[in-house]
């Protein structure tokens, strides 16, 4: 029986500007403009832990292990939120 | 023609031998080939880019279905493996999914970190994910922690500091009324004994599998301390107290332990005094039994006597798992390591997936556990 397999997708560092400049934020990002969606941090290309796409935007995510926990409790309660639909 | 030497012949034959088990080895052991395939193509990652991408994918995925695949071994439950899927790659395709985390993963020197990030992030979104529902924040926070612990400390020193200083700590440290780490050290005691993943992470996954009908209360958050509580004081109970409570009846879970490890009731080949005790709490109503003991060979024999003879009373109660693992046991307050085996009955009359808002509403008894 074949297990079942979760894809978790990423991108490599090295492919990092390339998605950024494709989702239209690679100027905002160096620039300094885009706040992490948890924190007021200022996202740079070093501490960008994720990108989550959200209702037409990409919210990024610092690599703080308090906004990796806030971003866990988000997807929870969205799941949550989809059940109770 | 010049006949091949001996010699030749012979160190034909040892390799021709040594493949077999080396065949065997990968095919018992795929994720150890991911982690070595890693190893090999970090060297080569120098001086080829695409081995760069192929090194991390293969160091996630080793590492963390290596432990998907112990947890799999150690319960009676099938936890998803990861995949870890590249977008934007080289100018490629970019994959992403409305609502799904993209995660930056950073080049093989921060492999720890890597690891670190996917790991934590894999534990929280997929391991008891229903369950999970139903539970604290500190709870779920507490369970995410000490699992993904349990990954990074099988692949060494480096890799734990980095978990330990990107999520761990921080979280210790914020935790002001020291709740953390109580369940910390809670899930440290239950593992000791091996019951955090065969029983209590078994346990949770039997209650994302059922269905409330009215939103659940802080009843369910109460009652999995309950079982936390429960089967920390098995765990430290001295071989040969009986008076330790071995049953839990909440509402919601309802499990019970039996040890089989008499030396005496083996020798008198004594079945029918175990039968009995298990027959008492399938036909109390208990979902889950777990029967414990010695994996010492007569004794080994001996439960599956045991669980032959349940089973042959007890049509509707099936044998879903039976494994060996090394534990700890308390002998005059002495903790000693032994090979223990651990059967997973499953009483299907018993398990109950569908809770109405009156049922839930009922009013339960404050007892949780006791000696039964």
């Amino acid at each position: 029986m074949d297990q079942e397999k979760k894809t978790l997708n990423t991108v490599h560092e090295n492919d990092l500007k390339n998605l950024l400049e494709k989702f239209g934020l690679l100027g905002k990002v160096i620039s300094g403009s885009v706040k992490c969606k948890f924190c007021d941090k200022t996202i740079t290309l070093d501490n960008l832990h994720s990108i989550l796409p959200e209702s037409g935007n990409f919210n990024l995510i610092c690599n703080s292990s308090d906004c990796v926990n806030e971003l866990i409790v988000y997807l929870n309660e969205k799941k949550v939120k989809q059940e109770k639909l | 023609m010049i006949a091949p030497s001996w010699a030749v012949l012979f160190w034909m034959g040892i390799s021709g031998i040594a493949w077999v088990p080396i065949t065997i080895s990968i095919i018992k052991n795929p994720e150890k080939v991911q982690k070595w395939a890693s190893m090999i193509s970090g060297v080569f990652g120098k001086v080829w880019k695409e081995a760069s991408y192929f090194a991390i994918k293969n160091n996630i995925e080793g590492n963390i279905n290596e432990f998907v695949g112990e947890l799999n071994d150690n319960t009676s439950t099938v936890f998803p493996k990861i995949s870890i899927k590249w977008t934007a790659k080289n100018n490629e395709e970019i994959v992403w999914e409305e609502g799904g985390i993209i995660l930056v993963m950073r080049d093989r020197e921060h492999s720890g970190k890597n690891i670190a990030h996917a790991a934590y992030f894999f534990v929280s979104e997929l391991m008891l994910k229903k369950a999970k529902l139903h539970l604290s924040k500190t709870q779920k926070t507490c369970i995410d922690l000490y699992a993904t612990q349990k990954i990074m400390q099988k692949q060494g020193n480096s890799y734990s500091e980095q978990f330990m200083s990107s999520y761990f700590v921080p979280e210790i440290q914020k935790d002001v009324h020291g709740k953390i780490g109580e369940y910390i050290k809670k899930f440290t005691n239950l593992d000791r004994s091996g019951l955090f993943f065969p029983v209590f992470i078994q346990e949770l996954n039997h209650l994302g599998n059922k269905v409330f009908l009215e939103k659940l209360n802080q009843d369910i958050i109460l009652e999995a301390d309950s079982l936390i509580d429960f089967l920390e004081a098995f765990s430290d109970r001295e071989v040969g107290d009986m008076t330790v409570p071995d049953c839990f009846h909440g509402k919601y879970l309802r499990c019970s332990i039996r040890i089989v490890a008499s030396t005496k009731s083996r020798i008198n080949d004594k079945v029918d005094s175990h039968k009995k005790r298990i027959g008492d709490v399938i036909s109390g109503g208990f979902e889950d039994i777990y029967i414990i003991g010695s994996n010492e060979k007569a004794n080994s024999i001996f439960i599956e006597k045991v669980i032959k003879s349940v089973l042959a009373d007890n049509p509707n109660v099936k044998l879903v798992k039976r494994y060996a693992y090394e534990s700890e046991i308390k002998i005059k307050g002495k903790r000693i390591r032994v090979d223990t085996s651990l059967s997973h009955l499953v009483n299907s009359e018993a398990i109950k997936y569908i809770y109405t808002a009156e049922e839930m509403s009922e009013i339960r008894s404050e007892i949780f556990y006791e000696n039964c």
